[in-house]
């Protein structure tokens, strides 16, 4: 499967897919802590 | 008299339709092309930088001047930069943003009715037996009229073109929440859908045909990430990257703008900036990543698939794709999946970008939703014909390039020095942070006023040197095409000359209605 990547490529597919799941992982889950945080204070 | 402004139903909505305005055609096809021809792995290095320094603080500042201008009821950029910038030319530099958006829309929704026509060609079996690029080019060819000097030639593209339009304008005539938010609740998780599906698919593809090794997703995958490091020194290659970044997140457009003039005051831009844009990420850097480049590689090998993207975007996701989906099992319906996913992400741009001139109309004119809508689609149906009627001799080519690419950067720039200078960093800052749910790194402060702009200086000054002025005195040009290309010179030159000449009217209206409301309080 790998096999034609090289080391650097690899470290770049890592970090830059990292990068995006993180990014919208980070982002996604705090406006749903936030959501749930408000609508309990709504309660 | 005056309508209560509308506002997103929901965060989710907003946060759908944003992306929706953002993702696009691009995202699949603009960016495995940029990347692969750019160094690769290597690409992301300038990629990625531009995303922090130039992308995200444009983006959180387009929602700031969105949600500040919306205060005042403006939906587009010349209430915007007036509401802003104390100046009467403000509105008129505002306009030319205006002008950008409709100009973009006009030549952009042929391209969308094309993921439309071949949606529907794939699902009725219309590419059987189209195995070869040859094949699939001349159909494409003579789809676009491209091939032939005759009207009837052209008349199914001309079908779906108002079938495209007529369901963009059905979209905004419904409203924000029951439009456009609607709409984006529906088409952006079936895009996704699409699109990881087809990912998968491609995954489960590996290496078609055992007795080539090389023609395999996974040599395609490593073509666009193994990195090419001698291309970094190459200034070209960083003017691609930050070129790719800024028009994935459509930023210079006044659509992001537009949609966030529907926020309340202290709704929060910065989080809900960040969503939108790694939803953005995700569709482009995984999804648009996985798909069309390393398909291609499996079934043509690295040297075609090269000669293929060298061909453009349209080569690449309509020729190579088109024929590659006749190999693969339940292909009719994959190819379907591929357009229409395509399709949504032109839909929900298109729709985007006709939003600020609806706003326009409706805000400085007084017009109903419903009037507005019609008559800029009067008005955009009757421009596409220009488009239509003269595609081979450039006339879309000219557009994309002056307002599609060279004026976004330009309304970038003036819209960060507005932001950053005029109107002050301190106050922008602060309305930036205004109901912010995420603190951003007191850095950004100087990187809005300081890297961003250097950074667009930067690009257009390259841009003007290699490409503007050679493409302003139409070099490499086939003279034969010449008259067309003025032709849509002066289209353009029209357009904006229209839309300031609509601001200038729009402006006194307002300053009536000011006064008729002070002798009504007297």
């Amino acid at each position: 499967m790998f096999k034609f990547l090289t080391i650097d490529g690899l470290i770049f597919l890592i970090l830059g897919w990292g990068f995006v799941f993180g990014l919208l992982g980070f982002s996604l889950l705090r406006i749903l802590k936030n959501e749930s945080k408000s609508k309990s204070k709504s309660k | 008299m005056e309508q209560k402004r509308e506002q997103w139903a929901s965060r989710w909505g907003l946060i759908l339709a944003m992306a929706g305005n953002a993702v696009g055609l691009g995202n699949f096809l603009r960016f495995p092309v940029q990347a692969t021809t750019n160094g690769g792995g290597a690409f992301m290095i300038p990629y990625f930088i531009a995303f922090i320094l130039l992308a995200i603080p444009l983006m959180w500042v387009e929602w700031t001047i969105g949600r500040h201008g919306g205060r005042y009821n403006h939906g587009s950029l010349p209430g915007m930069f007036d509401s802003m910038w104390n100046h009467p030319i403000s509105k008129y530099i505002g306009a030319f943003g205006l002008f950008i958006s409709a100009s973009v829309m006009i030549y952009y929704s042929v391209l969308v009715s094309w993921t439309l026509a071949f949606s529907y060609f794939s699902l009725t079996g219309e590419f059987n037996g189209m195995n070869d690029l040859t094949m699939m080019k001349d159909f494409l060819l003579n789809f676009q009229g491209i091939n032939s000097n005759s009207f009837s030639d052209i008349i199914p593209s001309y079908i779906f073109l108002i079938i495209t339009l007529l369901f963009t304008f059905y979209i905004l005539s419904k409203g924000l929440s029951g439009g456009i938010e609607k709409f984006a609740l529906v088409a952006m998780p079936l895009l996704l859908f699409f699109a990881i599906a087809i990912a998968i698919v491609v995954l489960f593809i590996g290496t078609p045909d055992p007795t080539k090794p090389e023609f395999s997703v996974w040599k395609g995958i490593a073509y666009t990430w193994n990195p090419d490091y001698s291309l970094l020194s190459n200034p070209k290659v960083w003017l691609a990257a930050a070129g790719q970044v800024f028009f994935t997140l459509s930023v210079g457009m006044g659509t992001l703008q537009a949609y966030a003039s529907y926020l309340k005051p202290k709704d929060d831009v910065v989080l809900n900036g960040i969503a939108t844009a790694s939803i953005n990420e995700f569709a482009e850097v995984i999804l648009g990543g996985l798909i069309a480049i390393p398909i291609a590689v499996a079934f043509f090998g690295i040297a075609e698939t090269q000669v293929i993207a060298s061909g453009g975007s349209f080569n690449l996701g309509f020729v190579s794709m088109g024929v590659i989906f006749q190999k693969l099992p339940f292909g009719n319906f994959l190819g379907f999946a591929w357009f229409f996913l395509l399709f949504f992400a032109g839909a929900t741009s298109a729709v985007a970008m006709v939003q600020p001139v609806i706003s326009f109309l409706t805000e400085n004119f007084g017009y109903s939703r419903k009037k507005a809508t019609v008559f800029v689609g009067i008005a955009i149906l009757i421009s596409v014909h220009f488009v239509i009627f003269n595609l081979k001799y450039g006339f879309l080519d000219e557009m994309d390039y002056w307002s599609g690419t060279f004026g976004l950067v330009l309304i970038a720039l003036i819209e960060i020095i507005i932001f950053g200078w005029i109107f002050g960093i301190d106050k922008g800052w602060k309305e930036l942070n205004e109901g912010a749910e995420l603190k951003i790194p007191v850095i950004f402060k100087y990187i809005i006023k300081y890297v961003t702009p250097l950074y667009l200086i930067f690009i257009l000054g390259f841009w003007t040197i290699q490409e503007a002025l050679p493409t302003l005195f139409m070099e490499g040009k086939d003279p034969s095409t010449h008259s067309t290309l003025w032709g849509a010179r002066i289209f353009m030159v029209v357009l904006y000359s229209l839309l300031c000449f609509m601001v200038y009217k729009g402006w006194q209206r307002r300053k009536l209605d000011k006064l008729d409301k002070l002798n009504t309080l007297d």
